[in-house]
């Protein structure tokens, strides 16, 4: 068996509405291994977002624990939480949220330069390596305003991965690119997941790239079903 | 430091907005510091023509004093005393008949020996025309705004009367320029003799005006001239001591309108971050989601303010010096009235500047702490779903 890289153990999540409380996520429980490739489907409203949130460290549960190759978040500091955002996470957005100021490149070389600002040189390199993966190697001097929808998206992968991190989260991330665009996002995720054996979850309507992935969830009521696991 | 990194890119791709901050708090900071300037310098200026003319301290007795040149030798013997001229002031009446006819006017009369003037108040420096001819009695001196006004020439006779009535006929010997306007216009110095004869008092003296060394030290010497001599003080602080407060209310009520410039440019600063958290508020979530801290999304929106402030408080004192350096030595302003002037005097102390440029940077810094605090308490879900 792998390694954990990511434990959530009866996870709640509730809203409260002006009439009455919405349980979100219910008691939730989900083991993520080094390499693997998830999927999380479900209906508009269900908590997909929501649960990639709480993953993300974005939001806090109201009750249950998270654990990052085995450290408990609940017992962390602030800091330390947002040292696991920068190290062990890469965020992947629907709409890329790419910072309009900066190029591609130094967009990407963004989160490595938060955690160390001195090795801005051999950051740099590592951006472009990474760029050039997602075959954006010609427009790493473009700000996002001169990228089209994929390539933007492709920079946003390209900058979650700059870290190396444990796990890539992605919140539909092809939810606003044409099919083709599409196909080429899925592909890329299939090829970073397999060359760079990098455990990804993915929250999609998209069945086409749930899929690729080696198990699919189906999330309702707050409850996380497995639909197919794919050995 | 990834903050400033962060802050300098906001900067530069919103040049615009960050122009606007700059130039306002450049226009409030040079408006601030020139203004002290230029009144310090007017300050200044009319303190010193006070102070070159009239006396540092001023002694008298219950009445009129009979043995003044003793007093005077006590008085000359104390330390960081320049000089003591014993003086008799009245008011009377000029009359000139002139070539352009007759002319009338009140004026002020000081009789006093014009060898201790010269030596006391260098008053030889302040002739501008003709010459201080100190053995003969029937000469004086006049304004030269009052000669002007005459259109009199030196030489050209003049009547003094005095309140008592009596009338003596004098010469134009010279015309002295105090710069003091109220003193141009109506003064005339006799000698202290000839004032004697015009107002019955024989040889006596109704004050000493007594010069020193350092105007400032007026209080000490007059306590001394208090306990030695036992005779009665005022220093040119208590004799003045309206125009001063006059002097000192008008500088703060200019302060406090100009420092409105500034607090309105601090205003800009508060406005331009304000807009940028409202913009930024995205990317603030996805900067937090990236692992940014809430004290380092705070540090890039306050080194953002600081940045613009400190460019606006650079530009704006150099821009102030350089008036001030220019007005200094080049513009020649028409002043006459009641400063008058030929040139806008300029005082400016290190002190001064630096009060300006600490109080501005507090402005700055309570306009760009609060759009930087409220960044900061972003929460990042929130952030990312702001539209």
């Amino acid at each position: 068996m792998s390694k954990i890289v990511l434990n959530l153990e009866k996870l709640n999540k509730n809203y409260k509405d002006k009439k009455r409380e919405l349980h979100i996520i219910n008691n939730l429980d989900l083991k993520v291994e080094e390499g693997e490739f998830i999927s999380i489907l479900g209906k508009s409203g269900s908590g997909k977002s929501t649960l990639l949130n709480l993953m993300g460290l974005l939001d806090k549960p109201d009750s249950g624990k998270i654990y990052f190759d085995g450290i408990e978040v609940d017992n962390l500091k602030g800091s330390n939480i947002d040292k696991i955002k920068n190290e062990m996470l890469g965020f992947v957005f629907q709409f890329h949220y790419l910072l309009p100021e900066f190029t591609a490149l130094e967009n990407v070389m963004l989160p490595a330069l938060l955690k160390n600002f001195k090795d801005k040189a051999e950051i740099k390199e590592r951006a472009i390596k990474l760029l050039e993966e997602v075959e954006l190697g010609e427009r790493m001097g473009h700000k996002p305003n001169e990228l089209s929808g994929g390539e933007k998206q492709r920079v946003a992968i390209a900058r979650a991965l700059i870290n190396s991190p444990k796990i890539l989260l992605a919140d539909e991330p092809t939810g606003n690119l044409d099919e083709e665009t599409s196909e080429k996002i899925h592909a890329l995720l299939r090829r970073i997941n397999c060359d760079m054996n990098q455990s990804i979850i993915v929250v999609t309507h998209s069945r086409e790239l749930a899929k690729i992935c080696h198990k699919r969830y189906y999330l309702k009521k707050g409850y996380l079903h497995l639909e197919e696991e794919i050995k | 430091m990834i903050e400033f990194f962060i802050a300098k890119k906001h900067i530069i791709e919103r040049k615009k907005q960050s122009i606007i901050s700059i130039l306002g708090m450049t226009i409030g900071i040079a408006v601030l510091i020139v203004s002290i300037g230029i009144a310090n310098g007017l300050d200044k200026n009319m303190i010193e023509s006070i102070l070159s003319i009239t006396s540092h301290v001023v002694v008298q007795d219950n009445g009129d004093m009979e043995n003044y040149r003793d007093i005077q030798k006590k008085i000359e013997s104390i330390e960081g005393v320049k000089g003591v001229v014993p003086k008799t002031s009245t008011q009377g009446i000029l009359k000139y008949n002139g070539v352009l006819g007759s002319y009338v006017s009140g004026v002020k009369i000081e009789g006093l020996d014009l060898a201790d003037a010269k030596r006391a108040m260098e008053l030889d420096k302040k002739i501008v025309q003709g010459t201080m001819d100190f053995d003969n009695p029937t000469q004086l001196l006049m304004g030269k705004e009052l000669y002007e006004q005459l259109g009199a020439n030196i030489g050209d006779e003049v009547s003094i009367v005095s309140a008592d009535n009596r009338e003596i006929r004098f010469k134009i010997g010279g015309v002295f320029q105090s710069g003091y306007y109220e003193y141009d216009t109506s003064l005339v110095m006799l000698p202290l003799r000839a004032v004697q004869v015009l107002t019955y008092s024989g040889d006596t003296v109704s004050k000493m005006d007594v010069m020193l060394y350092d105007a400032y030290k007026s209080d000490e010497v007059a306590s001394e001239i208090n306990s030695t001599i036992g005779l009665n003080t005022k220093t040119w602080g208590q004799l003045n001591r309206n125009l001063l407060s006059a002097l000192s209310l008008e500088k703060t009520v200019m302060i406090i309108v100009f420092s409105l410039i500034v607090v309105i440019a601090g205003f800009v600063v508060w406005v331009t971050l304000n807009m940028l958290v409202r913009e930024k508020t995205r990317d603030i979530g996805v900067m937090r989601a990236m692992g940014f801290s809430s004290e380092k999304i705070m540090k890039i929106f306050l080194i953002e303010g600081m940045v613009l402030g400190v460019m606006g408080i650079i530009i704006g004192t150099a821009v102030a010096l350089g008036i001030l350096w220019y007005v200094k030595n080049y513009s020649i302003a028409q002043l006459t009235s009641i400063y008058y002037l030929t040139k806008i005097p300029v005082e400016l102390s290190l002190k001064e500047i630096f009060t300006i440029i600490g109080a501005n940077l507090v402005v700055i810094f309570i306009s760009s702490i609060f759009p930087a605090y409220r960044a900061a308490k972003l929460q990042p879900v929130e952030a990312l779903r702001y539209e």
